[in-house]
């Protein structure tokens, strides 16, 4: 356990080197976040109230928390894992006596930390104190609490499956990418799901993607969640959880036999 | 004029070995392709999705809002071909690889940005002419050759408003040493070109109109063929805003270049 908690700390400690890179992806997201206010207030301005049985202020704060989340998630496993293939780094990986997955977790909470700082906490402060949001209540942040420690979960695992392949394919810029667009269109993320066409929105309640933004978004602005539907929510992620890691060992097991590491 | 036929025989060569270099990878440039493809395919399903549940939106309707984001799709594209490796000056700077282009009797922004030809861009540009196609099909804009001389100019001008914007974002590393969060940042402001910047208030017009110009790359040249009535006097500044902000662009580059101090390696 300790030698993840150092992993951590390392991953964490490296990341923060970068000031200058600080200020732009606070200042970037803090600029998507003034932009999707506008371009909602304009979708809003002709219609009455709400639409799709969600008002304005309900729409902008999902998406905006979404994608602060979708920031502090973003903690490039795949990206990395098919960087040290590439490079033959993995075989440092490989002979520590280490677990492979719990290490490239180990990194990417580090990461997390990292983006917590920089993205998702100027985002907050934008959020709660410029907008001012009602929706968003203590009980309910309490409750969201596990729900964004397993929505992390899943995401990462999904992140990992994509690196796991570079074992075959080394790069794997093109598949990132459409994992990326993949994940945010279908979890809601750019989206409210609620806005989704019917057949749409039951072919995403299939997915593991909208376990990671739609659940713990949809429990963070609800101020009346039945204890019922909380558990609910807090199955289906735990399902998915469970099912992705599972597939992350039988892949790992595969993959393994198969990739080749040039020197290194 | 002949050193410009020397330089454009110089592209054709340098590009040429490059796809050749490329091509060794080809399943890589395909599921590259349709990555991208995804990616730029994604804003019009999030516009489908949202006039699912309204019609017009601050007065512009589905087809015009799919008008202005091939608009800018064709905008970007000529960045992403010609000038991608704006993303690996960082790591060249930091590495001192970038030295190797002082020494050669060629431009440096020219032989450092035809390094990269990126094929890749191929896929948003088809998606996007189809995209431009469709909506002008479907608004029933008649193209008369005035008419697409004029696009041609306006999308020279946006797309040079794009590129000069990313060169000036990536050349502040030559005095920092790391310029990709600086890039995205600008970056990201060419995706919101897709929108109007009429859903704006008065502020964010202003900054986009004047200080970052983005309302120039998509909005503002698009109004000529949807609403040629109510374009402003602005719209006729962009092909001057666009070769304005390239000198500025290559001012910003060339200090840059000049006042690099190498690795030492």
């Amino acid at each position: 356990m300790k030698k993840y908690l150092m992993i951590i700390r390392n991953s964490f400690m490296s990341s923060i080197i970068y000031r200058f890179h600080f200020f732009y992806t606070s200042l970037s997201n803090v600029f998507y976040i003034i932009m999707i206010y506008f371009l909602w207030r304009a979708i809003y301005k002709g219609s009455g109230g709400s639409i799709n049985g969600m008002t304005f202020n309900q729409t902008f704060i999902y998406l905006a928390l979404a994608i602060s989340i979708f920031c502090l998630f973003k903690t490039w496993t795949d990206w990395n894992m098919s960087y040290e293939v590439i490079n033959g780094i993995i075989v440092m990986n490989l002979i520590k006596p280490m677990d492979i997955q719990l290490l490239a977790m180990s990194k990417a909470i580090g990461f997390v930390f990292y983006n917590f700082i920089t993205v998702t906490l100027p985002a907050l402060f934008v959020i709660i104190f410029i907008f001012q949001p009602g929706e968003i209540t203590v009980r309910s942040i309490i409750l969201s609490l596990i729900p964004i420690v397993l929505a992390f979960f899943i995401s990462f695992n999904i992140d990992y499956i994509i690196g796991l392949t570079s074992f075959y394919t080394e790069s794997i810029w093109g598949i990132s990418i459409a994992k990326d667009t993949i994940v945010l269109l279908l979890s809601g993320a750019l989206i409210p799901i609620n806005f989704f066409p019917e057949i749409l929105r039951k072919i995403v309640g299939l997915l593991p993607f909208q376990a990671i933004y739609h659940i713990p978004l949809t429990i963070l602005i609800s101020k009346d969640l039945s204890i019922y539907e909380y558990l609910k929510f807090l199955g289906i992620q735990l399902s998915w959880a469970i099912a992705l890691y599972a597939l992350n060992r039988f892949y790992y097991s595969r993959a393994i036999k198969v990739v080749t590491v040039n020197g290194g | 004029m002949k050193t410009l036929l020397y330089y454009v025989r110089l592209y054709a060569l340098i590009v040429s070995q490059y796809i050749k270099a490329r091509m060794q990878y080809r399943a890589d440039f395909f599921i590259s392709s349709f990555g991208i493809l995804l990616e730029s395919g994604a804003g019009f399903f999030s516009l489908w999705v949202i006039f699912h549940s309204i019609s017009k939106l601050v007065g512009w309707s589905y087809n015009e809002l799919i008008f202005i984001y091939a608009f800018s799709l064709l905008a970007i594209t000529p960045s992403q071909l010609f000038f991608d490796n704006i993303w690996h000056l960082s790591s060249h700077i930091r590495q001192g690889t970038f030295i190797k282009y002082y020494f050669r009797p060629l431009n440096m922004m020219f032989y450092y940005m035809s390094e990269v030809f990126d094929i890749k861009g191929f896929a948003k540009l088809a998606l996007g002419i189809g995209a431009f196609i469709y909506a002008s099909f479907k608004l029933g804009i008649t193209w008369t050759f005035p008419k697409f001389i004029l696009l041609l100019t306006l999308l020279f001008s946006s797309s040079s408003i794009m590129i000069s914007l990313m060169i000036m974002a990536a050349s502040t590393c030559f005095w920092t040493g790391e310029a990709s969060s600086v890039l995205i940042f600008v970056f990201k402001f060419g995706e919101y070109s897709r929108y109007p910047l009429t859903i704006f208030n008065s502020f964010f017009k202003l900054l986009f109109t004047y200080i970052i110009p983005i309302g120039f790359v998509a909005f503002y040249p698009s109004k000529f063929f949807l609403r040629p009535t109510e374009t402003n006097i602005l719209a006729y500044l962009s092909p001057v805003a666009g070769i304005l902000l390239f000198f500025l662009a290559y001012l910003v580059w060339k200090k840059g270049v000049n006042s690099w101090t190498g690795t030492g390696s």
